[in-house]
């Protein structure tokens, strides 16, 4: 019996290398083509979408209006502190109430007499800046007293204000007076970081008074000359305002006149009253 | 005899101290008192008048409780300083006592070494409370202070 056995047909298979290299060959014709396709859409990114040739063209979109950019705000130059600050518009005395003014006994006259409305003072007479860097107690709090920098650091201010000198005359140098003085800067930074610090020349004397008024001789003019420079050139390398106050109440001779002179050293209302007149158009704010 | 003697001591002594009861009693006037201190002869510095905001603020007195005041001082030549301030109660006039005795501890301790020569003005310093008001005076000369508070 024969039996029949059914045979499949055969058929003949490619090779295997060959389908390798037909898989090879479609994996790269893809890669190129996604190659292609991303490098035309970084192309149109940035050339621009191609016109479309088309029958019925696609609705344009509408553009987004391109969002106005906010101005820029011009940052203010930073205030040429090598030179003394400019004369300026007037500023009313409100401008003084985030103010703190640290001195000797002439601010203590510019407090009394000068008619100014607002501020705090840190004043003592005789005060120098050896006996503020020292810490000396002067500043009355209750039943007892506390240092001119133990008291500013009790409030925040927006500008503070130092005038002294006139007592450090005759006692040390112009270059060691102007360091401790910069210690004083130091320590006023620390204490109000965002207070616009102002420090005022030393306003001459009027000589022949302060002779009439046994002054020591020591306080002259040409010693507030030498301690002025020394306070300009500080005021450039601390990058604080200088205030050339003595320009408002001396005369042509350089000395404080007569009149507005109490006792050599000191000054009559009227003089404090030409300070303070400094003082509001000398406040370093630019128009 | 005796015993009118003494009677009559006896009331002579309760008039006086009436009298002098009285007069402390008698505030001062700040405006009319400062006039009169200001052209006695007490003072050799041309004292300016110091504005009563300032002056409270140069006291430690709260402003608020004052009813009035004349405040005068040196500009910075001497020690000499004239205040009188009037309050609506005691207790106010009491603490600008305070405050006015202050004022002149710290003046002293000052000048110790600034202007010693002012020293000497600031230990003869007449502190008073009459009333409801007080008095500050820092002189020259005090013999016309004294004639002042003697009246």
């Amino acid at each position: 019996m024969s039996q029949r056995v059914e045979q499949k047909p055969t058929r003949s298979r490619p090779p295997r290398w060959l389908l390798v290299v037909l898989a090879a060959c479609v994996a790269l014709l893809l890669l190129f083509v996604l190659t292609r396709g991303g490098g035309d859409a970084g192309q149109a990114a940035e050339s621009g979408p191609e016109p479309t040739v088309s029958a019925l063209p696609a609705p344009t979109p509408t553009p987004e209006p391109t969002p106005t950019p906010a101005p820029t705000p011009t940052p203010a130059p930073e205030p040429d502190y090598t030179q003394p600050v400019p004369l300026g518009e007037k500023v009313e005395m409100d401008w003084f109430a985030d103010a703190v003014f640290i001195g000797d006994s002439r601010t203590d006259g510019f407090k009394l007499y000068s008619g100014i409305s607002g501020g705090d003072f840190l004043d003592y007479t005789g005060i120098t800046t050896f006996d503020i860097t020292k810490g000396k107690k002067v500043i009355r709090d209750g039943n007892g007293k506390i240092s001119v920098l133990d008291a500013l650091g009790r409030k925040q201010y927006g500008k503070v204000y130092i005038s002294l000198g006139v007592n450090e005359l005759g006692y040390f140098s112009a270059e060691r007076f102007a360091s401790t003085y910069g210690q004083i800067i130091d320590a006023v930074r620390e204490l109000q970081p965002d207070a616009a610090v102002y420090i005022q020349s030393i306003i001459p004397v009027n000589t022949a008074k302060c002779k009439a008024n046994g002054i020591p001789y020591y306080v002259t003019n040409e010693g507030i000359t030498a301690y002025n420079a020394a306070l300009a050139q500080l005021a450039a390398e601390k990058k604080v305002y200088f205030l050339n106050v003595s320009e408002a109440l001396v005369d042509e001779t350089g000395e404080v006149p007569r009149e507005d002179s109490a006792d050599g050293v000191h000054f009559q209302k009227s003089g404090y009253i030409k300070w303070l007149d400094y003082l509001t158009t000398h406040t370093g704010v630019q128009n | 005899m005796k015993k009118i003697l003494s009677g009559l001591l006896a009331a002579v002594l309760c008039l006086s101290l009436a009298a002098c009861g009285g007069k402390e009693e008698t505030p001062f006037d700040p405006a009319a008192d400062a006039k009169t201190l200001l052209d006695s002869g007490a003072f050799t510095d041309g004292l300016e008048e110091i504005d009563r905001d300032i002056a409270c603020t140069l006291y430690g007195i709260d402003e608020t409780t004052v009813s009035d005041c004349a405040v005068y001082g040196s500009t910075g030549a001497t020690a000499e300083e004239l205040a009188i301030f009037t309050f609506s109660n005691h207790d106010d006039a009491g603490t600008a006592l305070t405050a006015l005795q202050n004022r002149v501890a710290d003046r002293k301790e000052a000048l110790a070494s600034y202007q010693p020569d002012e020293v000497t003005k600031l230990e003869g310093a007449v502190t008073q409370a009459r009333g409801n008001s007080v008095l500050l005076v820092i002189a020259a000369d005090y013999t016309p202070v004294e004639t002042f508070l003697k009246g």
